[in-house]
């Protein structure tokens, strides 16, 4: 058969709006002063065996990142089924900020990096915080058998941006992903691992007084939230789950999940007893939000 | 990566460099350069894949690591492109593994957060509206028809040099070509009718 044609071709079988379509993905480019940004963090979790610029991996196997690469490639399938989520942030100014949430392997496969690079500067340890309890499918493995001795020193080192958290708490508590391109992120502090109702969680990255926060960090912040007060009610800690939505109205009164909290509420007040309550803020509810979708489920606590 | 011949018209950037095999076998590439030279393809071919925004730079930095550890192995090969695609490929495929876990978690909160509208402004108001819904549709690919799909389509990739970046049959290739283009159509079909009723409807869908 014949090659096919490119659709973007006028002869290529696709409509006039199917090419305006497709064009919208042609011009993707990192923002200015992305490569740079993205080549210093590189430098952080890449340091060179030999100083330099991390010069190339030679093809022989001495050479720190190309020995122990395939185990570390096996060690990050070992652990990618391992819900380890980590904050993982780049060095370079604040100007990309990222966290692997559930990023088993992704994570696995920079923390594994790093548990194998003997010249790890002081920065980087702070990365393997997370595989501390990864590795061990590595260590064994590797050729390179010292190498992962300087892993379990490196958590006491952590940059104020970095913070591994190396609970591998089930996934639900985290922000669900949903309609949201920002979802898969979440920004902590060290001290929100500490800890759930730790007060020091509404400080810091996400916190509501940052000015440099940016929108979709608030909103993660908020979601996540929202799941564990609904993590919380599930699990039949109704008192937990009502401190918790209270402390998130009180955090983001005009909050873009202001919906789903006051659901979520007035669902917590009927479990506990305060049908009353839940009754007279369900008919507010209905009134101001007659179109919800969550107006169905509301709709039962005001018979 | 490049559709092999030089003259290849619809350079729309500029086809990334891809290393002849005479060039590879005289000079061997130095990380700087395989990152200077493909940092481009590699932000959006990882973005074409799905990887998000957020995401992105994160998910670059993953390819590079990789692509650290294993230059040794690749020396030799015709085209670093080629090669890169494929981790590329493998680092954004765990990725959308990984948000499909965290979807599975907790089912009504992922509902709930659809249906919020004002999430989906949220959303909205940080993309584009014509790359949005793009990406809507390549979403709803299955990501080996994504592949082959935004290669072809997009980049201008030869069917050739795809099979080869994915390691797949050419007749593999073409047949997720045609499975993509399906899917396409099936999707902003339904896309577009979702967008209409809720226009004429006045408010979100339940």
């Amino acid at each position: 058969m014949s090659a096919p044609k490119r659709w973007l071709d006028e002869a290529g079988g696709a409509t006039r709006s199917e090419r305006a379509l497709l064009r919208e993905g042609l011009s993707i480019e990192p923002p200015e002063g992305a490569a740079d940004a993205i080549w210093s963090a590189l430098a952080a979790k890449l340091p060179p065996p030999g100083g330099g610029p991390f010069s190339p991996a030679s093809p022989e196997a001495p050479s720190p990142p190309a020995g122990p690469g395939a185990n570390a490639e096996a060690g990050m399938r070992a652990v990618a089924g391992a819900s380890v989520k980590g904050v993982v942030s780049v060095a370079s100014g604040g100007i990309l900020k990222s966290v692997l949430i559930g990023g088993g392997s992704a994570l696995a496969l920079i923390t594994a990096y790093a548990v194998i690079t003997p010249s790890a500067p002081p920065r980087e340890p702070a990365l393997s915080a997370a595989t501390v309890s990864s590795p061990p499918g590595l260590a064994p493995a590797s050729p390179r058998a010292s190498l992962p001795a300087p892993a379990p020193e490196a958590p006491r080192m952590t940059a104020p941006e970095l913070a591994a958290a190396p609970e591998l708490a089930p996934p639900a508590p985290e922000a669900p992903p949903a309609s949201a391109p920002v979802a898969p992120k979440a920004v902590r502090e060290p001290a929100e691992t500490a800890g759930q109702d730790a007060p020091s969680r509404s400080v810091g990255l996400a916190g509501p007084g940052a000015d440099e926060t940016s929108r979709e960090d608030r909103l993660l912040e908020e979601s996540r939230r929202l799941t564990e007060a609904r993590g919380a009610l599930r699990r039949g800690e109704v008192a937990q789950a009502l401190d918790q939505l209270e402390e998130l109205r009180r955090a983001f009164p005009a909050g873009v999940l202001g919906q789903e909290r006051e659901a979520l509420t007035i669902e917590a007040l009927a479990r506990s007893g305060r049908r009353a309550e839940a009754e007279a803020r369900a008919r507010a509810f209905l009134a101001q939000n007659p179109t919800s979708p969550h107006a169905s489920r509301v709709k039962s606590y005001a018979p | 990566m490049a559709a092999e011949p030089p003259g290849h018209s619809s350079h729309r950037m500029g086809c990334p460099l891809s290393i002849s095999l005479h060039e590879t076998m005289a000079a061997p590439l130095t990380f700087k350069e395989v990152y200077d030279e493909q940092l481009r393809f590699v932000w959006r071919s990882l973005r074409r894949l799905g990887v998000r925004e957020s995401d992105l730079a994160d998910a670059v930095q993953d390819v590079f690591i990789v692509v650290h550890r294993r230059l040794g192995e690749f020396e030799g090969r015709a085209k670093v492109t080629t090669w890169l695609y494929g981790i590329c490929y493998r680092v954004a495929s765990e990725r959308r593994r990984l948000a499909h876990v965290r979807h599975a978690v907790d089912d009504e909160a992922a509902l709930a957060e659809h249906a919020d509208p004002q999430v989906d402004i949220a959303a909205e108001a940080e993309r584009r509206q014509g790359f949005a819904l793009l990406e809507a549709i390549l979403d709803e690919m299955p990501l080996e028809q994504r592949a082959v799909f935004t290669l072809f389509e997009l980049e201008g990739t030869s069917g050739e040099a795809i099979a080869e970046a994915l390691d797949a049959p050419l007749g593999t290739v073409y047949s997720r070509l045609r499975l993509a283009r399906e899917q396409f159509r099936k999707s902003l079909a339904r896309i577009q009718a979702k967008d209409r009723f809720r226009l004429v409807n006045g408010g979100q869908d339940r």
